[in-house]
């Protein structure tokens, strides 16, 4: 979720935060749906907004998150279609979409899977890049990919964040694939709950070791254990 | 005497045929791992030069569509050419952020790949309403073209000098400045005004609930240790931290083990506050820890405030706390709260929403009444509960009709604006497998 993780078409912030928790509550049920509906994310949702979009329903991002544009384009596809207009795109809709629904079980349960492997990845990180660092440096270092998922300037997704081209360490040197321990997944959640400690920053580094210039011209937010971290 | 000596003879031929093959076999070995290492190497060589051929091609029909769009008639063939740029720029957008560059050296170039696709999605909209290309879009049309044809050239020559360098060489390096960076005024960037979230126009609003005086760090002290529930000699200095809302650090050291807590130094609110462990064994239950919760809000300031969404990990019930006012519930004026469920006392909170929005509403008149909204909602959702709130829009806020209801099995909230009528949202809440719900 993203919330971050959150991008929907039309709110990007405010409403984020209830979304959050209502994505959040869907992604963390262990029952598989063969619907897609507000709240769904993943694969599945991408597909459904890629045909929309392709018969001009639905004109925001193909994200993968069902927020409030594709509610509006599947409950004006449904009412074009002379479905029933629910705004949730069940077997029906998705038959009428050429979307079998036995692919839209495995995606449902790959979405509500999403959460969970979210925070797992994000866990990994900040066990690779984090671990020995005091608590709030973790849950920092976690905020730091969820404001850049929230950035114009970074990839949209928490793995396009993470495995961005030379952004972390622990994803150079492969520790991002040591088994994170119980505090990173605590800090990784924590993140994704909106815990920020950085104040909305999108780097760090360490200033003992840091050589590049460019990075000690940022403004720096929060200074905790090894880490500064800076806009 | 010739046998011994013919012998050791033997033995000296055996050791250097030994050797040699030896010799042989490892020479063999490193051949084939060179040849391996090579075709590895190859691969990847051969991938980053196709993902820096598809960014540098999906920017170069960006431009030839943005030009054709400058002398497109009909909306139907500029809505199509539009939509593609949009595809194009998310396209351009990922595949930058997979070149190896570094996360400095892209970022304002994946900036303005979003921008495009967001633009371009906002012009679609305009003109598949009806409306025409106004000259100041023509003129953010021509600034865009620039900019792809001077990023493309960029590109284009950092490939040949990226590519002429071995392959370990070519890691993101952060002391190499690349022509791309910000502040760099090779490539001109048009300024882009549009209606979304990453227009240039665009700025954050202030924050409405940080309100007060500036403090001292040590009235700063006392605050925290109120916020952690302990005496003030308990609270050491932690990391301050700066932005929006400057703030000093604290560590409290409570029943509960170490808490960190930060303080506004504006106005001496709450921040955030988080324990630096937290294995907590459950003694109480949720409903005893959202009470102590809502207790532990109004004794600190934050007025009545209600649980809207509760969930429940590492022995800690984390609950989303609204503000009431006049029996409104304002979702835009959240709090989250973390209790232990060992000591039923909060032990944690992230206010930065509460202090972003939070200040008394002049709350409109709702003019369809409770009956006239539940028309509007769907009649398969069976109503077990309704009230009036106000949530957040992209346009504002709005006064909406919140009902709480079941529709096979699961839990809905709809809510309706009291005003227009209009669907303004629809949640479904979940039970996950801690069995904690949305309340």
């Amino acid at each position: 979720m993203k919330d971050t993780r959150l991008r929907f078409c039309t709110p990007r912030r405010g409403i984020a935060v209830l979304l959050l928790v209502g994505t959040l509550m869907f992604a963390l049920s262990p029952s598989a749906q063969a619907t897609v509906y507000w709240g769904s994310r993943g694969a599945e949702v991408r597909s459904v907004q890629t045909k929309l979009k392709q018969w001009g329903y639905y004109d925001g991002a193909v994200d993968g998150v069902f927020g409030q544009g594709t509610y509006d384009a599947v409950v004006r596809f449904q009412r074009k279609n002379g479905l029933a207009v629910d705004g949730v795109a069940g077997p029906a809709t998705l038959a009428a979409m050429g979307i079998s629904s036995g692919s839209a079980v495995a995606a449902s349960t790959s979405s509500s899977s999403s959460y969970s492997s979210d925070v797992e990845l994000l866990a990994r990180l900040i066990y690779g890049e984090a671990r020995g660092e005091p608590y709030v440096g973790m849950v920092a270092v976690g905020a730091v990919v969820l404001n850049r998922v929230k950035s114009s300037q970074f990839p949209n997704t928490i793995a396009g964040v993470i495995y961005q081209s030379g952004a972390f360490d622990a994803v150079s040197d492969g520790q991002i694939n040591m088994t994170p321990n119980e505090q990173s997944r605590r800090a990784a959640r924590d993140a994704m709950n909106g815990w920020d400690p950085t104040g909305g920053c999108l780097y760090y580094y360490n200033p003992s070791t840091a050589t590049s210039s460019w990075i000690w011209s940022r403004e720096v937010r929060l200074t905790i254990g090894d880490h500064s971290f800076a806009v | 005497m010739m046998k011994r000596e013919l012998e050791k003879l033997r033995g000296k031929n055996g050791v250097i045929a030994t050797l040699a093959l030896l010799l042989c076999v490892s020479l063999g070995a490193n051949a084939v791992l060179v040849a391996r290492e090579r075709k590895l190497a190859t691969n990847l060589i051969m991938q980053r030069q196709r993902e820096m051929t598809d960014v540098v091609t999906a920017m170069a029909d960006i431009e030839i569509n943005l030009s054709k769009l400058l002398i497109a008639s009909g909306a139907a063939q500029s809505v199509s050419l539009l939509g593609e740029t949009a595809l194009l720029a998310q396209h351009v957008e990922s595949g930058l952020s997979r070149l190896p560059l570094g996360v400095q050296t892209t970022a304002q170039a994946m900036k303005f790949a979003g921008q495009i696709g967001e633009y371009t999605m906002t012009l679609a909209a305009q003109v598949s309403d009806g409306g025409m290309l106004s000259s100041d879009d023509t003129r953010q049309i021509e600034g865009m073209m620039t900019a792809c044809r001077q990023l493309n050239a960029h590109l284009t020559s950092m490939e040949e000098e990226i590519y002429a360098k071995p392959l370990e060489m070519q890691e993101p390096d952060p002391s190499v400045s690349w022509p791309l960076e910000e502040g760099d005024s090779a490539i001109e960037y048009p300024s882009l005004i549009y209606d979304g979230p990453f227009s240039d126009g665009r700025h954050e609003g202030d924050a409405k609930g940080l309100t007060g005086e500036r403090v001292t760090r040590e009235q700063a002290r006392e605050a925290a240790a109120q916020y952690a529930g302990v005496t003030p000699d308990l609270v050491k200095d932690g990391a301050d931290s700066g932005g929006q809302f400057e703030a000093f650090g604290f560590v409290a050291d409570t029943p509960d083990g170490e808490l960190s807590v930060q303080v506004t130094g504006k106005g001496n609110h709450l921040l955030w506050m988080v324990p630096e462990n937290a294995a907590y064994t459950a003694h109480y239950t949720v409903t005893q820890c959202l009470e102590n919760a809502r207790v532990y809000l109004a004794d600190t300031g934050f007025g009545q405030m209600e649980a809207c969404f509760v969930q429940q990990y590492d022995g800690m019930v984390v609950a989303n706390f609204a503000s009431v006012q006049d029996g409104v519930l304002l979702y835009p004026d959240q709090v989250k709260i973390q209790v232990s469920m060992e000591s039923g006392r909060v032990v944690g909170a992230e206010c930065t929403q509460y202090l972003m929005n939070h200040t008394r509403r002049n709350l409109p008149q709702a003019s369809l009444s409770q009956a006239q909204a539940r028309e509007m909602v769907s009649a398969r959702l069976d109503i077990r509960a309704s009230r009036l709130c106000v949530i957040p829009k992209e346009s504002g806020e709005r006064l909406c009709w919140e009902f709480e209801g079941m529709f096979s099995g699961a839990e809905y909230r709809v809510f309706v604006d009291a005003e227009t009528g209009e669907t303004a949202q629809i949640l479904r809440v979940v039970d996950t497998k801690d069995g904690q719900t949305a309340l």
